[in-house]
């Protein structure tokens, strides 16, 4: 097996290479989202590389980065799906901020989503930056790596 | 999962060829045994063991898939 670490190593043909080894026959899909490689497995066993929550999902994810990472430190980050799973999702969490973010605007609370990862405040972060009457924070959370976000309607709006 | 392993770890090491994963009986489990260079040691760890946590967890997952089972420890002599 090839052991150099500095070539730049093909995203693709590493994930199918690390999930061959644990026995999963894949096929993998490239498409492009938002700049971003995205990744989309498809699976005879769907269920068992999504994992809990996404954990196994989101813990390949993770290693297959630190591997391309190393192989070659300007690589761009790479995302991983299962069959649409992560779309779906995201999709969903989109759905949530914009709601929470309706709330916001009408009521004048501030409104605080569940703890996430950092993929996912990434998601609302961005999906919220154009609304120019909500800004968003995210608070650290004791004991997890994952923090929540505040929404909360924009302050020091340019004099009208 | 030997070769998931040293593929994995010699993906995140500067030193792959000090890389060395053995095989161990332990009642009725295997024990990959991983031994590598001390400066590389940090890498497979990761920041607050983000890294080996998720290698032994794609381990599992890949064990249960097989119907095997197996751990991963870190050696250091």
């Amino acid at each position: 097996m090839s052991s150099d670490t500095k070539t730049p190593q093909d995203p693709k043909a590493t994930l199918q290479t690390l999930l061959g080894h644990l026995g999963f026959e894949v096929s993998v899909q490239e498409q492009m989202v938002e700049e971003q490689l995205m990744l989309d497995i498809q699976s005879d066993d769907p269920g068992r590389l999504i994992g809990r929550q996404g954990q196994t999902l989101g813990d390949l994810q993770y290693l297959l980065n630190r591997i391309l990472f190393r192989g070659d430190d300007r690589t761009p980050k790479v995302m991983l799906d299962v069959g649409g799973y992560r779309q779906q999702a995201r999709e969903q969490l989109i759905k949530r901020a914009h709601d929470a973010a309706e709330k916001v605007r009408r009521f004048g609370d501030i409104i605080e989503l569940e703890p996430m990862n950092a993929f996912d405040r990434r998601i609302v972060h961005q999906c919220l930056k154009e609304d120019p009457d909500i800004e968003t924070h995210s608070v650290e959370v004791e004991g997890s790596d994952k923090k929540v976000i505040l929404l909360r309607p924009r302050r020091n709006v340019s004099n009208n | 999962m030997q070769a998931f392993i040293e593929h994995v770890v010699k993906g995140l090491v500067d030193e792959p060829e000090a890389v060395a994963v053995t095989p161990v009986d332990r009642n009725g489990m295997t024990v990959y045994e991983l031994r590598l260079a001390q400066r590389d040691v940090g890498k497979v760890i990761g920041r607050k063991g983000n890294t080996i946590q998720a290698i032994r967890s794609l381990l599992q997952v890949g064990a249960s898939k097989k119907g095997v089972r197996c751990t991963l420890e870190l050696v250091e002599d």
